[in-house]
């Protein structure tokens, strides 16, 4: 369980001036659910699971994940949570395995542990052909799989997964796609940025959406799409951003 | 935290070990590279030399009604003498003065081009040959009073080197040694300490590895001690690179430098060597890292490197004709330091003085820079630049 109450973040911006960034986000998000960021590009979806995950502290208001304060009890929340970003490029000679075995170390798991989840992800994501395989040589897909084992290897409660399909084609986006949905089906939390819509629709049980640092909707999609009278998500965000008149601007 | 940094140590060891390229280019590399470099020059100015003893050359010699001098001249070098005016064929002119004879008090001229090293070598004989001709009409004239040249030769020089004998010949080693040690360390680091540091930022992995139970500081600190490690063991094979070429070219570098000179290697020396070795490729590590770390991407910090590699080289190229023993202050300076103390050690003059200086200043400095990066790292500007 995630929450956040009334967020901000500002960034140090030319001439000594502060943009603001974040402007009083609010939401939750629960275990055996997906919560949706959806925003366009510049928006703060980044900023906001940075935020979360520890990396960035808020100038104001608090996050907690699973009752730790992000900044408190950071080391607490880091160990419960997995965060995966789109940009992230596993590189170089290591194999899967011995990254994996890495990224355990680094959360100071036992070795036993570490190999026993060595197993249980590869024959998970199906990755036995290419566990000792350089990560450089893989296909993305195959690196994909890679850097979601790498991100879950203690296992955590609470993942956050930053666009994770960008740049992804079909097949590549579905390994992530089951992933999430099965991770859900597990009973943790998992909180998703993305702008594709209809992987949202797919996916999401709540959705944020955020335009200019706002959180301008927090609800569950058929809730959304009642109180816009669309079926599809799609054009709930397109009325949305012209209401803020961002469409004027693209 | 000490554990914590050897997780990070291991495995970027680990991931540069299994690339078989780069562990060519910095650790085989200079084994192979320094000999055939070294031994490339040798070779070239041995050609040139003998091309230059070889060559038949196009001379002009004016108003010498004296086939002596012609005769000697031909005894040391080729030339075909050339009757015509000066053209572009002339390679060069020997001028005496109008109605000269042998005897007479004069000035020769040698019109040579100095941009030809043939010209040069030519120009270089004549001279001698010049002297010879003038003491053969000196020994003349005084057989004519009775005398002989011997006689008036009375003062003789002999140079004794008093340099204890185990330095002798070293003064080579230890100009171009530190130099291309430091260029070596510092080119060396700088790929390995840039990609750790600013490469990860553009793979954007940077992130996942701040987001787990390894303190920040043991990943800035596991990261020094990587492009640490990284840097001397590259340090040490272009030094066995130079040392293998200096062996192998011992005649091209004179007698003394490596011919049988190999006792400047004695225990101690080797050891203070790689302290010295340590700590450059520990300020070069620690440098390299901290302004990696500060950069956006790979671009911006090749940006913020450049400048300061460039300053490298010029330290370098300074201190390299400058003498092994200078004053304590220069041993105050980090990287200047690293330069005198190999001078001092491979001439075999080592000041512990000096070292101990050297040594504290440098793991001072480190210690500086690598309390600015853990710094660095724990604050929100590690991320807000990725
Ligand atoms: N470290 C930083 N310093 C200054 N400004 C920043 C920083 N990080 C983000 N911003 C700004 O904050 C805003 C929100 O950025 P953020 O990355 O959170 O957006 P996003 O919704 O993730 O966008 P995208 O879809 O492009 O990933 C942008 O205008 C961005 O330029
Ligand atoms: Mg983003």
């Amino acid at each position: 369980m995630v929450e956040v109450k009334e967020l901000y973040k500002s960034f140090p911006g030319k001439k000594g001036k502060k943009t603001d960034v974040l402007k009083d986000i609010n939401f939750k998000a629960e275990p055996g659910k997906i919560y949706g960021l959806l925003g366009p590009n510049g928006a703060g979806k980044t900023t906001t699971l940075r935020s979360v995950a520890t990396l960035l502290k808020p100038d104001k208001g608090t996050i907690t994940v699973n009752g730790f304060d992000t900044i408190k009890d950071a080391g607490k929340v880091r160990s419960i949570i997995g965060f995966l970003t789109s940009d992230m490029k596993l590189s170089g000679n290591l194999s899967p395995k011995e990254l994996m075995y890495f990224f355990g170390e680094l959360n100071h798991l036992k070795e036993d542990y570490i190999k026993k989840r060595i197993t249980e992800l590869s024959d998970y994501l199906g990755m036995n052909d290419f566990l000792d395989k350089p990560i450089q040589k893989l296909s993305t897909g195959m690196k994909q799989k890679a850097s979601i084992a790498v991100s879950i290897i203690h296992d955590p409660e609470v993942i956050m997964f930053d666009e994770p399909t960008n740049g992804l084609d079909i097949l590549a986006s579905k390994i992530v796609v089951d992933f999430l949905y099965d991770y859900k089906k597990s009973g943790k939390t998992v909180i998703l940025s993305t702008h594709i819509m209809s992987e949202a629709e797919k996916l999401c049980d709540s959705l944020g959406i955020i335009m200019d640092g706002t959180l301008v909707e927090n609800d569950t999609l058929e809730n959304l799409r009642e109180k816009y009278s669309e079926e599809r998500l799609e054009n709930v965000f397109f009325k949305l951003a012209s209401e803020r008149g961002l469409l004027k601007n693209v | 935290m000490f554990n914590d940094s050897v997780i990070i140590f291991r495995k970027e060891l680990k991931n540069i070990f299994k690339d078989k390229r780069t562990i060519f280019a910095i650790f085989i590399l200079p084994l192979i590279l320094m000999p055939v470099i070294f031994s490339s020059i040798s070779y070239v100015s041995t050609l040139q030399e003998k091309d230059a003893e070889e060559n038949v050359y196009n001379i002009i010699i004016e108003n010498s009604g004296d086939p002596v001098f012609e005769d000697m001249l031909r005894s040391s070098l080729q030339f075909s003498e050339n009757e015509d005016e000066y053209n572009a064929d002339t390679d060069l002119r020997i001028v005496f003065p109008k109605g000269y004879r042998p005897g007479d008090i004069s000035t020769v001229k040698i019109y040579y081009n100095s941009l030809s090293s043939k010209a040069k070598y030519a120009a270089d004989v004549i001279a001698g040959i010049l002297n010879s001709y003038e003491s053969s009409i000196n020994q003349k004239m005084l057989e004519s009073h009775g005398l002989s040249l011997s006689e008036l030769d009375n003062i003789n020089t002999e140079k004794i080197d008093t340099a204890p004998e185990e330095s002798q010949g070293t003064d080579f080693l230890s100009m171009m040694i530190p130099y291309m040690i430091l260029i070596y360390i510092f080119s060396g680091s700088m790929s390995i300490g840039l990609d750790t540091t600013a490469g990860e930022k553009d793979r954007g992995s940077l992130a996942s590895l701040l987001v787990n139970q390894v303190s920040r500081s043991s990943i800035a600190l596991g990261k020094v001690f990587y492009v640490i490690v990284a840097g001397l063991m590259n340090s040490i094979s272009s030094f066995l690179g130079l040392i293998i070429a200096f062996s192998i070219n011992s005649k091209f570098f004179g007698d003394g430098v490596f011919g049988g000179n190999m006792n400047i290697f004695t225990l101690s020396n080797i050891l203070t060597l790689l302290v010295s070795l340590l700590t450059l490729s520990g300020i070069a590590a620690s440098l390299i890292v901290f302004l990696g770390s500060l950069a956006r991407n790979m671009r911006e910090a090749s940006g913020y490197i450049t400048p300061i590699y460039i300053i490298v080289i010029v330290m370098g190229v300074v201190t390299m004709t400058m003498d092994s023993t200078m004053g304590t202050g220069l041993f105050f300076i980090p990287i200047i330091n690293s330069v005198f103390s190999m001078k001092e050690i491979l001439t075999n003059q080592l000041n512990t003085v000096h070292f101990i200086i050297s040594t504290v200043i440098n793991l001072g400095f480190i210690s500086v820079l690598v309390y600015f990066t853990s710094k660095l790292f724990n604050s929100e500007r590690i991320i807000n630049t990725i």
